[in-house]
């Protein structure tokens, strides 16, 4: 073979070589380039403005029904009531109050009102309360010492309240009651530094409101509740080690210690 | 009017020349070709969805894109290994050697635009990094002092191999004063396109793996050993394919040239490693990610290991007597370019972006069709580079020349092409 | 391509291949030919794949001017393009506006890590509000579970996913765009696509970027993010009250970070995260305005930088209550 037709071999080759590969572009033989998968869309209650909680105040203020509210359906008015104690000294809470207290949870800033709530049960038949309702008790003060009701109760008129110095409070006044014992933080609240301000940080284009107490704290157990979080970012690109997001559902999470309050 | 219509003449010739050969030749050019179709139509795919079909993440937000540019900038930067020698040094033996040099730096920081083309998120916009056209960022941010450093590069040394082979075409005595000026300014120029572009990682001081004062020197070295151990290679392919005489003792000066730089480059290794490791403080991690693994993750290790050993054997070869055999001096020169490319790519890149500032551990792997784009613009450079040859050689050796020139101009012969090509 | 030997070829050819004439000539052409061919084949196969691209940019977003230099007659121009193209690709027609800072208002933000639980509203709050894009997920904030008695980033878990927060023995560190008065970002920036405003706030101009990811590179926070395919966000998800240089939907291939939500902000309102926020742990404000609360904040509290190291002077302050 001359190298004439060697030529001619390589140059008709090399056009066959051409149109394959062109044929192959056309059909997308190496296949569609591989396009990040698709990311799960964030749950409504993600960016739900509502604080945790609808306190007694916030319910009055909105002109909202506050008929479960009302103390002296059973009980009588004007007469002192026996709180019972445990052989520890802690205030038992009756059943049925247990309720009253829960009731002003504010469900939308975690369960999607669009979804029904999944309630799991033990083998006994039992609701399985979550972590995020566990600490839903009457638990005020280092080791409850603020749980007696009439600490800040008034004794015979239970819709209002009384600070230290007997100063009369009525319920949506609580904040002034609370300050009693939490100065630093009320002082933190006074300039707006503790708890939500929202609306306008400039005073001149509208107004901002800020959040009362209760509206985040039940006064019965004012630890910030533990909350499910979010869900946790997606990586561009799936990691050959799957990230700590799909946690083994047998390791519990540590019961939350709480941010305490001062 | 006649003087541009002589150049016009010389273009087609020898861009005529370029594209004829014989069956080996076309084989080559078309076998890099095929690759640089590969490529096109991965980049083409790449336009069409983004970068998310890279490897690339917000965590490392750069990948082998900027891992070859970095290592070509270096190689374009060693051109000036050989211009030194024989301007300064006036070494004859390797005075016509140098427009091989050179040339390859044209090729390579051709390749190298084209590793930032790609890597842009929006190559639509270029122009806004066009001094004059766009707004420049000059002199605040180091990638604007890399786009003038690396296009006067180009520019400089398209001028000088441009004006001294069409000065050989016409069989006239280049005029000292229009290109020595030019070489010299090349010189510190080709200092500058690398220094400049280890400036652009060592100016983060959010990057600690980066944020060394040794990077400069490092990317120097390495530069110089990789750079001339290409052009040792390139230069045994020219000889092998064509009938251009190189003599052993041009080869064995560019050996004395990357046995320097290796050593160099080995000892500020080591002096980089010693300081993250010994020190120990958080800085660490990303050296650690790349040495030993970091936390169970570990894609880079058994990368930067090759590299080392590349790097290390390549060393021994080259002290040794051995690399007086050119077969041994092809194999250091082979493991050096690996290691170093490697270890400058992968080895510096890469682990600069792991963890990221707030610690996490993304790990980067280049997708088929980031590597298809990869290796279609290493065809493309490797393509201009034969191009390049395939003009210069016969320039270089007379067949090329006005004296050739026929009335009609653009045509040639296949027999005059033989001296250039294999036998 | 090739002719007739001739005879000035300065040196004997070596022996190979013999070329006679016009025979040569035409078989040459031919072969020649049909490598081209393939060859255009080729190209134009390869480059096949742009069928699916959705159009390149119009004419006038490809020439349209910086920022700084738009007249406001061509920035009104550019808004009107701008909502036009949104309502075409949303349905909804944007309410666009270029908001500009205000006098004497120097943004600041401060985080109380005591408060803070991890809940990752803000995460998803800011997303929301600043049209971000849903898959692939661009998220300005990350929140880094830190473990008690460290500042170590490299000891925190970003995907945490326990069954309630807080846990014990951690805290939780979200972070954002820090707002730096000396910003690595906007220093490397080859194009100025990015600067600082008067206010404060590091701002981009998403038609003026292009896409070299930089400052994604420079910034010792990791807070800048880049769209690395075409951002998609869900049509009823768009939050029309838009700021050119704020949460206005991003093209492909540039870069976008946190703006301390230029469109809620400089219209006097409190950024999204904040509002979301079920613990009040962030404040924001003017830090110019004496009696603002991140005042009192600077004055009173022990706050501290993340980073203070490499001197990007954040304009983001973290600070424990007790």
């Amino acid at each position: 073979m001359n190298a004439d037709t060697k030529t001619s071999l390589t140059l008709a080759s090399l056009s066959v070589g051409f149109l394959v590969l062109a044929v192959g572009f056309q059909l997308e033989l190496w296949g569609e380039p591989k396009i990040p998968a698709e990311v799960p869309p964030a749950l409504a209650t993600a960016t739900n403005t509502a604080t945790v909680r609808f306190s007694a105040s916030d319910m009055i203020k909105a002109g909202g029904d506050t008929s479960g509210m009302e103390c002296y359906a059973c009980h009588e008015e004007g007469k002192l009531i026996e709180l019972p104690l445990g052989e520890d000294g802690i205030v038992i809470l009756p059943p049925d109050h247990k309720d009253l207290i829960y009731s002003r949870r504010q469900c939308s800033a975690c369960h999607d009102k669009s979804q029904n709530v999944q309630i799991e049960w033990d083998d006994d038949g039992n609701v399985i309360l979550p972590e995020a309702h566990r600490d839903l008790v009457l638990q005020h003060g280092a080791h409850h010492r603020n749980n007696p009701c009439f600490n800040c109760h008034v004794e015979n008129k239970l819709t209002e309240l009384e600070t230290r110095g007997g100063k009369r409070l009525a319920l949506t006044e609580s904040t002034e009651l609370c300050a009693g014992c939490h100065g630093p933080t009320y002082g933190d609240w006074e300039v707006g530094i503790h708890g939500r301000t929202s609306g306008f940080w400039d005073p001149n284009l509208g107004e901002s409101t800020r959040k009362q107490c209760t509206s985040c704290h039940d006064p019965h157990a004012p630890k910030f509740p533990s909350m499910i979080p979010a869900p946790g970012p997606h990586a561009l690109h799936a990691q050959h080690e799957p990230a700590t997001e799909h946690a083994d559902p047998a390791e519990e999470p540590e019961p939350s210690d709480p941010p305490e309050e001062h | 009017m006649r003087a541009i219509r002589n150049y016009l003449v010389f273009l087609g010739r020898s861009l005529g020349l370029a594209l004829s050969g014989d069956w080996r030749y076309y084989l080559w050019i078309g076998f890099l070709f095929f690759w640089c179709l590969l490529g096109l139509n991965a980049y083409a795919k790449q336009y069409v969805h983004g970068l998310a079909i890279t490897g690339m993440s917000d965590q490392v937000s750069w990948g082998v894109y900027i891992a070859n540019f970095t290592f070509l900038v270096g190689v374009a930067a060693a051109a000036v290994m050989l211009v030194i020698p024989v301007y300064i040094y006036k070494n004859e033996e390797l005075h016509d050697l140098v427009i091989f040099g050179e040339l390859l730096a044209v090729a390579a920081i051709i390749m190298c635009l084209a590793f930032v083309g790609v890597d842009l998120g929006r190559p639509d916009r270029f122009w806004h990094a066009l001094p004059g056209l766009g707004e420049f960022n000059f002199p605040g941010s180091v990638m604007s002092w890399d786009v003038i450093v690396l296009n006067g590069y180009l520019l400089l040394n398209i001028h000088i191999c441009g004006y001294l082979l069409y000065s050989r075409y016409c069989g006239r005595k280049p005029a000292k004063w229009f290109y020595i000026p030019f070489v010299f300014i090349g010189i510190l120029w080709a200092i500058s396109i690398h220094t400049v572009t280890a400036f652009l990682y060592v100016g983060l001081g959010g990057r600690p793996f980066w944020n060394s004062a040794i990077v400069g020197p490092r990317f120097i070295a390495s530069a110089f050993t990789a750079g001339p151990a290409l052009i040792i290679l390139a230069l045994q392919v020219i000889r092998r394919v064509t009938d251009y005489k190189i003599p052993d003792r041009a080869l064995f000066t560019l050996r004395s040239i990357v046995q320097v730089s290796m050593l160099i480059n080995v000892f500020l290794l080591i002096n980089e490693v010693f300081k993250e490791f010994y020190t120990g403080n958080l800085h660490v991690a990303s050296a650690k990610y790349l040495f030993l693994g970091l936390h169970g993750h570990n894609g880079l290790v058994p990368w930067i290991w090759t590299a080392i050993a590349c790097n290390l054997i390549a060393m021994v070869i080259l002290v040794l007597p051995l690399s007086k055999s050119l077969r041994w001096l092809d194999l250091a020169c082979v493991l050096a370019i690996v290691g170093i490319w490697i270890e400058k790519g992968m080895g510096l890149i890469v682990p600069g972006f792991i963890p990221t500032p707030l610690g996490e551990i993304i790990e980067y792997t280049p997708t088929l069709n980031e590597t298809l784009i990869s290796f279609g613009i290493w065809a493309m450079g490797l393509l201009l580079y034969t191009f390049f040859l395939r003009m210069s050689v016969p320039i270089l050796q007379g067949r090329l020349s006005r004296a050739t020139e026929k009335p009609t101009g653009l045509v040639e012969t296949e027999k005059e092409l033989h001296g250039v090509v294999m036998h | 391509m090739t002719a007739p030997n001739t005879p000035t070829t300065p040196e004997p050819p070596p022996p190979a291949c013999a070329n006679n004439g016009g025979e040569i000539t035409r078989r040459n052409f031919l072969r020649a030919s049909a490598g081209l061919a393939a060859s255009v084949a080729g190209v134009a196969a390869a480059l096949s794949p742009l069928r699916d691209l959705d159009g390149f940019p119009s004419v006038e977003e490809f020439l349209q001017k910086h920022y700084k230099e738009l007249s406001k007659d061509e920035m009104n121009d550019v808004l009107q393009r701008i909502s036009g193209e949104v309502e075409k690709e949303y349905g909804i027609r944007p309410h666009l506006r270029d908001l500009k800072p205000m006098n004497g208002v120097e943004f600041v933000y401060a985080l109380n890590l005591t408060r803070c639980i991890g809940c990752r509203k803000c995460v998803h709050a800011c997303v929301a509000e600043n049209n971000q894009s849903r898959s692939p997920e661009i998220q300005y904030i990350r929140v880094l579970k830190m473990p008690q008695g460290t500042l170590d980033v490299e000891r925190s878990d970003h995907n945490y996913a326990p069954k309630s927060v807080p846990e014990k023995g951690f805290y939780y560190m979200p972070v954002q765009c820090h707002q730096c008065k000396n910003p690595p970002c906007v220093k490397v920036c080859p194009v100025k696509a990015t600067w600082q405003e008067s206010d404060g706030i590091t701002v981009i101009d998403y038609n003026w970027c292009i896409g070299c990811r930089y400052c994604e590179a420079a910034c010792p926070y990791w807070a800048r993010r880049f769209n690395f395919s075409k951002p998609s966000i869900p049509r009823e998800k768009i939050n029309p009250n838009m700021s050119y240089l704020g949460n206005r939907p991003r093209p492909k291939g540039v870069v976008e970070k946190c703006h301390f939500c230029i469109q809620r902000t400089r219209a006097g309102k409190y950024p999204a995260c904040l509002e979301v926020c079920p613990t009040g742990s962030r404040k924001f404000g003017n830090i110019l305005d004496p009696d603002s609360e991140v005042s009192y904040i600077l004055k009173n509290k022990r706050v501290f930088v993340l980073k203070e190291e490499v001197g990007t002077l954040p304009r983001f302050f973290y600070y424990f209550d007790a």
